[in-house]
């Protein structure tokens, strides 16, 4: 699976670092103080945000930190608005909870999924001053391929949004180039840098 | 908002917007006209009303790349709208994936655009 060590077992699937499962209603309390945290993040989108539990695609799966079994992220799925066969992938790893690399095993976890469920296209939005997640893929020859300018208010004015969109056969080759980095991949995770947070 | 272009007593097209973002202050237009290429000032019209009327930042459409659509590039462009992408393959028609156009108009651009072509259209 993309170079992840995974096992799938009643509906989670575990990786090396996390471990991803389907929300349900128990994680209630979690979930809550995960979109507490969240929205205090203005590139993940600010306040004006409600989670995607269920999608024509997958199910929101909750990212857990193997460690010790807290929610430290949330992916989620859905349909773009008038297009068809389009799915747009939404990812949030705390990045004050989670370690470098972190959310790249999840989403390489959970991307295929989606191509799998019959995504014929995945469509990421990034806002323009994400560098971090801007930079994966640029570092990779994917450039945005439209950027709506202006497009959203959050954190005091309007931010450009930057659209990247990928067939399976082009998402399994950035994935194949991003593996490299990840818990069984061929370089150590530390060539991303950083060290794993003390909390 | 939905309005009817008439010419000669006689409706040529419609202009509708929809998708309102009252956070980001952005809507979607969609024109249609008999005659695109000669549909350009009433989609400024359209766009001064809504600039003039409603504290938007930001118009934009988006539609399919497809000969039958070229027409509607230059009317979006005529008007003063900016080319912001093409988003690969993600329209469906007729068992094939087309690219989608991706074209916005800042309120700024409205201003800039029309304040030498007609002042009438200044905000």
């Amino acid at each position: 699976m993309n170079g992840v060590q995974a096992e799938i077992s009643t509906g989670a699937i575990r990786g090396r670092w996390v471990t991803l499962e389907p929300v349900t209603t128990s994680d209630g309390a979690e979930l809550t103080d995960l979109e507490r945290r969240r929205q205090l993040l203005p590139g993940l989108g600010g306040p004006y945000h409600t989670p995607n539990l269920a999608s024509r695609y997958l199910p929101a799966m909750a990212v857990r930190d193997n460690q010790n079994g807290r929610m430290i992220g949330l992916l989620e799925t859905g349909e773009l608005m008038g297009y068809p066969g389009v799915a747009v992938m939404l990812v949030y790893v705390d990045p004050e909870l989670a370690r470098p690399g972190v959310a790249m095993e999840a989403t390489g976890i959970y991307s295929p999924m989606i191509f799998d469920s019959g995504a014929a296209i995945l469509h990421i939005e990034v806002l323009s001053f994400n560098s971090a997640s801007n930079r994966i893929f640029q570092k990779r020859q994917r450039e945005p391929q439209a950027r709506l300018r202006q497009h959203i208010y959050v954190a005091g004015r309007f931010w450009d949004l930057l659209i990247y969109s990928f067939d399976r056969a082009d998402w399994d080759a950035l994935m194949a180039k991003l593996k490299r980095a990840l818990p069984g991949g061929q370089r150590q995770i530390a060539a991303l840098g950083g060290k794993p947070p003390s909390t | 908002m939905l309005m009817l272009a008439h010419a000669d007593g006689r409706p040529i097209g419609v202009i509708a917007n929809g998708l309102t973002n009252l956070v980001s202050l952005n809507t979607y237009v969609l024109a249609i006209f008999q005659e695109p290429r000669a549909a350009t000032i009433p989609l400024a019209l359209y766009a001064r009303h809504m600039f003039w009327n409603f504290p938007l930042n930001r118009m934009y459409v988006q539609f399919p790349v497809l000969d039958e659509t070229q027409a509607y590039a230059e009317l979006y462009a005529s008007a003063g709208f900016q080319q912001e992408g093409l988003m690969k393959k993600h329209q469906a028609i007729g068992g094939r994936r087309h690219d989608v156009a991706v074209f916005g108009l800042l309120r700024s651009d409205f201003e800039a655009y029309w304040a030498d072509r007609d002042p009438r259209l200044n905000l």
